[in-house]
Formats: C-alpha cells, structure tokens, sequence
C-alpha cells in the first residue's frame, strides 16, 4: 500500500523544510532505517531514515524549494501502484499545535455588558463611580450635586458629600446659609454642624487697598454651573435677534376683566406663556432642538418661564403646556415660582424645556436681550411696560401719533435651527396674540 | 552464574526492548506528520538499561522518570494506549492530555513520573525511599536519570541524604554522554560518574548499558542491597541515543566514527546475537508487538482532544 | 479563655496532628534535635521518633521535593523551610514540581504535603532573611496559602493544612512566634479553620483595610484608636492568600467605598496588586476613591534598623495612609 511522504516536522519551532539532498533515485529500493533524504530546517540539515521499507515510486518534491512542514514529499510503496492517484488523494494536514488563525470578522457574543452608567451630563462634575451610583439610583439630577463640595481623591465629589450631614444641610437651609461658603472642620473639610452655626455669622470683611471689598465669595456651585451653561450656549449657538413692541392696552384690560370674573390672579406670565404655546404649535420649528447632529421638532410645549433665585436664574418648566387651561398653567407657575425662589424645586421641574421665556417687566427694564437656554432654540425676552409715542394709521391712511402702553419683546434665536424667516413669523404672531388676547385662549 | 537467564526472563527481556524500539518509532512518525505537538525525546538506542532495570523490580516498588522517559514507562508495563494517546495530547491519555510525553505518571504500576526537568525527579525518588522506609515495608525506588542530571543539585543533595539514612533508591545513570550537545566529557572531569558513590560512602558500578542482561543483574544485586535497608547505590549505563536529543537535532555535535562504533552495539542486535531466543522466537515477539503497537497507534489518533470545559479541573484534589 | 504564645499554638497543631496519623511527618533544618529555630517542634522528636522530625542537610531542594515523593506514596510530610527567602532554593521543586503534579497527572494524585515558612522584616536580619515574598509564588496555580495572623489561626489553619489532600503553603511571622494571645476555647484538638475564607476582626462603615499576618495586629490597633475620632474602619485579616476570599473584601468595600491593603511585602507586583485587580469588576461603582497600598518600597530589605524602619509598615503610617483615604 503506497504511502505519501511528508516534509516532516522535526523541530519544535520549525513551520518549513526544504530537502537538501535525496539518496535515494526514483524506481530505488528504500529499506527502513537507511538515510532517506536530508532537510534543511531553521536549524541545521538533518538526515531523515526511512520509516517504511518499499520502493520510492515518486519524488514529489526537487531540492531547494522550501515548503511548509506536512507538505508531500514523496511517495514510497510497491511497484506499479499509481503514486499520482495516491498523491491526489492526501489532505495535508495541519500541525496539531498550529497557531489559531485570525478571524477578525468572527462574531463573538456579546460580552456582557457592564451596568449601565448613571447618564452623567455633567462632564465637568469630577464624581466618583460611588457618587454617580447614589444619585442614578436616588434620582439625584446632576445641577443638585453641582451645589457641593467634593472632599474626595483629588477634590472629587463623594457619595457621603452628595448626602453631606443631613443635620448640615438642614440647619443650612433654615440659616440660609450657602453650604458652599461654608468651610468645613471636618475630616477632609466635610461640613459638619458646627461650621453651619459658625458660617451664620459672617465674619468680617477684609479691608485694605483701593477698592473696599463687601464680598468675597468663590465663584462655584451653582452660579458656575448656571454661568458655564449660559457661556457655553452663547459661544456655541449662533443667537440672532428679532425685536418688536406690543401695545398691551388689550393684553391689560383683558386681564383685569379675567382676574374679576373667576377671581383668581392671573398674571401676565401665565398669558405668555399661553400665548407662546399657541405659537409654538402653530411654528413648530421654533419648539427645537438640536441635538447630537439632529434637529428634532416636539409636539410638547414645555414652556420655561426664568425666575430669579436665591443663586441666580432658574427656569421652573411647565410641562405641555398645549394640554392645559389658563387656570391649569396659572396655579402650576405660581407653585412653581415660589419653589424656585426657594431653591425647592426637583429636577423633574427644571428640565425638559423646549422654549422659555424671561419675563423682567416688573423690574422695569426697557429692553434686553435673553441668552438661548440650551438645549433649546429660541428664547423670549419680555421688557416692562412703558408708555410710548407711537404713529398709528387710521383706516383712511392717516397718521396720527398717540402715547400707547408699549411692551418689548425680544426673540433670541439659534441661527443653526432656525432662520430669520420662521422667526419673524412666530414673533409677529406673539405680538398678534397679545394684541389680541382673546385669541390666546381660542 | 553470570549471563545465565531463564528463558522467560529473556524473552520479557526482548519483548519490552522490541515495544520500546517500536513505541518510539511511531512517536517519531507522529511527530513528523505534525500529530504530536511539542517535543519528542526518543529512547531509540537506550532500551536495554530500562529493560533490563525493570525486569529487576517487583510490582510493588517504585521507578521515576525523565523527559526521556517513554522507554522506562513501556518496560515498567505501562499501556502503552493511555501513553500514546496522552503524547498525542488527548483526553484518553494517563494525564487527560494535560501532562503530556514529559508528565506521565501511573500510580497504580509505581511509576511516580516523568519530569521536565532534568534532575527534577531525583527528589521525588528520594522522597519515596524515605517513605518506604518509614512505613516499614521493603519497597525499592528506581531513580532513572542522565549523565546531564548528575550535575544537578539536586543529585548530590538527595543521593546525601539517601546515603545518610539508608534509604532503598537505585540511582541508575544513563550516560548517553551527552547533554543535547554538550559532550560531558568537556564538562565533567571524572567520565566515570559512579565514582561519585565513593563520595558518598555508597557502592557505585559503571557498565555496558547496551548489554540488556548485565544492566539486569547488576540492578538486582543493587536492589537487594536496598531492600536489605543497607542503601541506595549508583549504577552508571554506559549507552548512546540514537536519534539527537530531539527531533530537529541532527547531532553534529557527535563524532561519526564513535556514532557508527555505538549503532552498531545496538542493544537488540547484541542480545539477539547472545543466543538466549531463536529467531523463531524472537520473530514471534516482533510479530505480537507489531499488532498491538498498531493497535496503540489506533487507539490514540482515534481519541478525542480534551474538551474546553476540562482546562481548569485536577488542578486540586477534594 | 488560656493565653498561649503563637509558637505553642503551631506546636499544639503539629503534635495533634501526628498523634492523630501516623503519616504524619515534618523535616526540615534544625527541627528534630534543637526542637526547631522558632521553637515549633519542641519536643516532637522525642516523641514520635527521629523518622517522624527528621534533621535536613541543607538541602532545600532536596527534601522538599523528597515531600513530592513522600505524599505520592502515602505520607503526608511537612517541609519547614526555615525562611521564606529559601523557598528561593527550593523553587523548582515548590512550583515546577508540587504545584503541578496533580494536574500534570490528570488528577492521578493530589499531594497532601505542607510547606511551612516564616516572614518577616523589622529584625535587621537584611536583604536575604526578610523578604515576604510569598505573592511571587502565590503566582503558580497548583498551591493553597495561608497567613495566620494569632495563635488561634496559627493553629486552626495549620491544622488545615496537615489534613488538605493537596498541597498547602502555611506562611507564619517570625515576630509574632514569642507573642502571646488569647485562645479561645474551641481552641482545641479538632480546631479546623476553613482554607479560602478571610475575617472581618474589626467592623466598620468608613473605610475597609486588609492585612495579613502581623500586619493585622497593628491595623486593629489603629482601628481601635480611630474609633475614638470618629472613624469606623473594617479590618479584614485576609488568612488565606490562595484561593483569595474576595466576596468577604467585595462586600466590605461595597459597604465603605474605599480599601487600603496593608502588605510588608514590596509593592510592585505583590498582594495589594491582585487584590485591587480581583475586585475591581465588582466593586468599581461603589469606590468613592482608588484602591490603594501601604506595603515596603522596591528595593531590597536594608540592614540598618533605621532604614528598615522606613520601610515596613508600621502603626503611624498605617494611620496616615487611613486618614488620607478616608
């Protein structure tokens, strides 16, 4: 029975051969034991016996051509048996210790996934995976933990910071003491009771130099966090502009007619706020929001309305505005303001915004401009009410000038989402509608 | 008398020397067709001295092993199966493929291991000596290794302490007189290693150990000595490998004139030529070996490969 | 409640052990005749005969890989390696050898031999007479080890260790030898303490500290000191090295969010390494601070008193390194 002879593997680290010398001619008779040919390995040349006595029926394989191991030699057996058939026949083999092949498109399973990480949209927090762990699963928004002072590794803030000493924070709050200007006796300066009593009562100011310093408090907490936002939103979105005036003469005796008739206090806010709902249904364009390379347009009008707190804007949001009745959004935003003022609101209750307004008309302001509140695209200034000369044109096309109750509004937009087409429109149509408040409510 | 065996006796003798001829052959043959991974160490030239040791011993003592170690496993009377396959590397094998050529152990024949390293398993004899005596029972080790283990440390800290306490070892040299390549005459100043038992106060015989029934009875006269509780001795085997120390070794390292003078002392040829067995009888042998080696051969290209599940187990025991 | 010095507590151990089979056996330097350097096998010899306490040469290698053979054909030795720097000697037949007999044979044999060894810096004995070196072998699969840290576990654990059916490293202090303890009353000839389980000696909520054998007695120091500041620290005497008892050190980190590892041993590459890495996957979202480790500098055991101080952990580094975390 003839046998393929294989370039054989006779070292430890060798992957090829080639024959240095055969001793054998074709048509010789090969006795086991004799020198059958010699390798060349990668390390010597070695002589190799015969393993099977027959006759060498072919040589397969001419000195010099080097080949991986296991490659057919030559074919040994009895003659006249067909060596080209046997030939044919063998499936070289590969070497058992073979390395593994790559397989770089082999789908593997997928590997388990580690928990979910608490969503951080806080990159500039430094917390540790501890802290993320407590607020993720206390529900703890990131703008809360942004209030503390971290006392961990490297200034990070620590689960037990977030929780500080409950005793602390709520001595705290009933001293209207900022946690943050108080220092902390604690280990790592954690903030215990006796720093609250101690903060309480203000030292005194340093004085000396030209300029007589009255405050000197570090610039953190939460007016960093409002302050970075806010930078972050004027340096990033392109802001146009649109101004117009709104003569509130209707806007003010519809009011009053409302207060009188069902009793409640209306206040003008709750009137834009249903006004801007309107007009953010009617131009949803302007309900946007960019985010992640997408614009996406909602059918919620969740209107902002900026409240000045203790430690600067806060923007309580009433949800789906679309949904609710003048009384709903009016007992809502007073909630909601009053809480805001006392820095009680939940994150729930400040987030999720999709337009806000800034209404600064009680302070008595002309005009100002409103910075976008991200990740929103527009924003809407409301100035006091002043009364102004203006030209009015009578049916016939004359004009006439008369002192009216002149209101400015301002439209802040993000140029990358909306245009100055779609924002002259939607701002046309607020002064419209609070120019014509019953319609508000239509 | 000297030289004079029973018939039985010679024909074990030959039988073993044939299997371990034919074993390593086959394994030769594995290797090349890239069915056993790793490194072969062929006992080819060699089988007289584990032959003729192990037909010296009863079934209740004890033999270590080297890397080169195929040939003392096949005369102790391991199967030869379970070998083959655990030196192809499957789960069929002594070890379940997890020792491989250089790891076999079979407790159950007294065979306490081959090891990688070289001297690694003097210890281990030793060890086994000191137990024998300390439970009383006249059990006798023998330790195998090589010319190369004898400069080991651990060859003159055991074969000391054995010396000290009387412990029942045979330590057998098997001097092929070389280290792979390292010829240890340029290593050793004293060629005739069993000197070294005057040193420790021990007998100590060199002989021929391609001459199968001189390696026999000097074993025994050895073991009797250790099984008397008189202690360990040293028997150098003069012998020579006939393939390099492994399979890519081309042994250049060795003269051709000494290579030729040495291969054809083959041990085989030289008990065949004594005369003990007809060759009637010694084809007999051949014949019976051949069928079952064939059988081995089988056996172990059939069996499976250990499963993934396997890798982390035996590591302990309960 | 007795006191006993940690010396006759492994004493104790090992006469219990070989009256109780008579397989049992230890050899080693210096512990038949002279009742062992460390005082450890004192009398045994006389007792159970010189077979049993069997005087080495110095022959590491040697009769610890003659235990190799010894526990393949039915004895269970014990091999004192008089300090662990010379399981250096020995490492061929400890790692090469007995760690992997059994799954070089397929699990043929386990092999029920123990080394016995000592650490221990802070006695000016130098570089090659105090290292604790015991991670690098701890490194070889095929081994247990354990650290007592009293002479309660000194004895529970060696007493483990003897009856093991594979092989056991029991790692003993040399400073703690000549101290006494209290000795609980299950103390006794059938005291088995668990392979593969640390204690919780010391509860806290703060912050979770482990150590092993001498180490452990000065974190409960501290511990004990701190707690009157007001700082609740859990000390976790580790005990058994291989196999590591993570779920004891997860669920304390868990609870206290940070881990300080207290080893003598050198920091690269040592006990406080594998801890950290062990338990990171299970503990990384309850860490308010990385793990971190007290252990010895790199660099070879100094022989002046005044520079091994520096190195070796003591009481006030302890403090510091805790206060720092916490």
């Amino acid at each position: 029975m003839a046998k393929v002879i294989v370039m054989p593997k006779l070292g430890y680290t060798q992957d090829e051969g080639a024959i240095a010398q055969w001793h054998k001619k074709v048509g010789d008779a090969v006795t086991k034991g004799e020198p059958f040919f010699d390798v060349h390995t990668d390390k010597s040349v070695v002589t190799v016996e015969a393993s099977k006595s027959g006759t060498l029926l072919k040589i397969a394989l001419e000195p010099n051509v080097t080949v991986p191991v296991l490659t057919p030699v030559a074919v040994v057996g009895n003659p006249g048996e067909d060596a080209d058939a046997v030939l044919a026949a063998h499936v070289t083999a590969t070497s058992v210790d073979a390395d593994v092949t790559a397989d770089f498109d082999r789908k593997d399973e997928a590997s388990p996934s580690i928990q979910d990480a608490p969503a951080a949209e806080i990159a500039d927090l430094k917390l540790t995976p501890r802290a993320k762990t407590y607020m993720k699963n206390n529900n703890i928004d990131p703008p809360s933990a942004a209030a503390i002072q971290g006392t961990g590794f490297q200034g990070g803030i620590t689960e037990r910071d977030i929780k500080a000493s409950p005793l602390a924070r709520k001595i705290a709050q009933t001293a209207g003491v900022d946690l943050n200007h108080a220092a902390g006796s604690g280990a790592n300066n954690k903030i215990m009771k006796a720093d609250i009593d101690r903060a309480a009562t203000p030292a005194p100011l340093p004085v000396g130099g030209d300029k007589i310093v009255s405050l000197d408090v570090p610039y953190k907490g939460v007016r960093k966090i409002i302050g970075d936002r806010l930078s972050k939103s004027k340096f990033t979105a392109p802001h146009l502009y649109f101004t117009d005036s709104v003569d509130t003469t209707s806007l003010t005796a519809f009011r009053k007619m409302i207060n009188e008739t069902s009793g409640t206090k209306y206040a003008v806010s709750d009137l834009l706020i249903m006004a801007a709902s309107k007009a953010l249904r009617k131009y949803p364009g302007v309900n946007s929001a960019l985010v992640d390379e997408k614009i996406i347009t909602y059918t919620s009008t969740n209107i902002g309305m900026a409240v000045a707190g203790d430690n600067g804007l806060v923007v309580p949001v009433v949800k789906n505005v679309q949904q609710k009745s003048l009384s709903d959004v009016a007992a809502e935003t007073r909630d909601l303001v009053e809480r805001a003022k006392t820095g009680r609101l939940s994150p729930a209750e400040y987030s999720g915004g999709t337009f806000s307004i800034s209404n600064l008309g009680m302070f008595g302001i002309g005009n100002f401009t409103a910075i976008i509140n991200p990740p929103e695209a527009a924003i809407l200034s409301v100035s006091s009410v002043r009364k102004t000369p203006v030209v009015l044109t009578d049916e016939e096309g004359n004009d006439t000038i008369a002192i009216r109750p002149m209101m400015n509004i301002q439209l802040s937009v993000d140029h990358r989402i909306i245009d100055g087409l779609l924002a002259s429109q939607f701002l046309e149509y607020i002064k419209q509608l609070l120019e014509n408040p019953v319609s508000i409510l239509l | 008398m000297a030289g004079k065996i029973s018939p039985q006796l010679a024909e074990d003798l030959y039988r073993n020397m044939w299997k371990i001829r034919r074993f390593e052959e086959e394994v030769f043959e594995f290797y090349k067709n890239g069915k056993m991974a790793g490194l072969a160490h062929l006992y080819i030239g060699e089988e007289a001295v584990a032959a003729g040791a192990c037909a010296a011993i009863n079934a209740q003592d004890y033999i270590a092993s080297t890397h080169r170690g195929h040939g003392h496993l096949v005369a102790r009377g391991a199967d030869m199966k379970r070998m083959m396959a655990e030196i192809l590397g499957k789960r069929t094998g002594y070890s379940k493929g997890k020792g491989g050529s250089m790891h076999i152990m079979a407790m159950d024949l007294g065979i306490l291991g081959a090891n990688g390293i070289v001297g690694g398993g003097i210890p281990t004899a030793t060890g086994a000596g000191y137990s024998a005596k300390y439970r009383g029972t006249d059990q006798v080790t023998l330790c195998f290794f090589g010319d190369g283990a004898s400069n080991q440390g651990t060859f003159h800290e055991c074969i000391n302490m054995a010396a000290a306490w009387d412990l029942p070892v045979v330590y057998i040299i098997e001097n092929n007189r070389f280290g792979i390549s390292v010829d240890s005459h340029r290593v050793t100043r004293e060629h005739d290693l069993s000197k070294r038992a005057i040193g420790y106060g021990i007998p100590g015989y060199t002989i021929d150990g391609n001459d199968v029934v001189q390696v026999y009875e000097t074993v025994l006269k050895a073991v009797e000595h250790a099984r008397a509780g008189k202690g360990p001795s040293i028997i150098e085997c003069k012998t020579w490998r006939h393939h390099g120390h492994n399979g890519a070794d081309n042994c250049a390292y060795r003269d051709k004139g000494e290579d030729a003078a040495w291969k054809a002392r083959d041990p085989l040829a030289l008990f065949k030529a004594k005369g003990y067995l007809t060759d009637v009888q010694t084809k007999a042998i051949e014949d019976e070996v051949e069928t079952e080696i064939e059988e081995v051969c089988q056996f172990a290209e059939e069996s499976p490969f250990p499963d993934a599940s396997e890798l982390m187990e035996d590591i302990f025991v309960d | 409640m007795r006191k006993i010095y940690y010396r006759d507590a492994v004493l104790e151990a090992l006469d219990e052990e070989m009256a109780r089979d008579p397989m049992v056996m230890m050899i080693g330097e210096d512990v038949g005749i002279n009742d062992g350097t460390w005082r450890c096998s004192k009398g045994l010899r006389e007792k159970y005969g010189d077979l049993r306490m069997k005087d080495s040469p110095i022959s590491e290698s040697g009769f610890t890989g003659m235990c190799i053979g010894m526990a393949l054909t039915g004895l269970r030795p014990i091999s004192e390696l008089m300090f662990a720097d010379f399981m250096l000697v020995a490492m061929d037949q400890i790692v090469n050898q007995m760690n992997k007999v059994c799954y070089m044979s397929g699990g043929q044999k386990g092999l029920p031999m123990v080394i016995r060894t000592t650490i221990g810096a802070g006695r000016a004995a130098a570089a090659q007479h105090s290292q604790n070196l015991i991670a690098a072998v701890a490194h070889f699969p095929g081994a247990k080890i354990v650290m007592p840290s009293d002479a309660y576990t000194a004895k529970g654990l060696l007493k483990s260790a003897i009856r093991d059916n594979n092989p056991v490293i029991v790692v003993e202090h040399r400073k703690q030898y000549a101290t006494e303890f209290d000795m609980p009353d299950d103390a006794d000839e059938n005291l088995l303490l668990p392979i593969g389980k640390s204690r919780i000696i010391h509860p806290g909520t703060d912050i979770t500290v482990v150590a092993n054998t001498y180490m452990t007695g000065l974190c409960h120091n501290v511990a004990k000191h701190l707690e009157k500041e007001g700082i609740h620290v859990e000390v976790i005497d580790l005990l058994s090295l291989v196999p590591l008892d993570k779920e004891t050190i997860i669920n304390s980190v868990k609870k206290t969010g940070k881990l300080l590892i207290v080893d003598e041993g050198c920091t690269s590459f040592g006990i406080g390494a594998e801890i950290c890495a062990a338990i990171q996957d299970d503990v990384f979202y309850d860490l308010d601070a990385p793990i971190q480790r007290l252990c010895a500098p790199d660099v070879p055991i100094p022989f002046s008193p005044v520079l091994e101080k520096l190195i070796v952990p003591n009481e006030n580094t302890i403090l510091t390194a805790i206060k720092k975390l916490v």
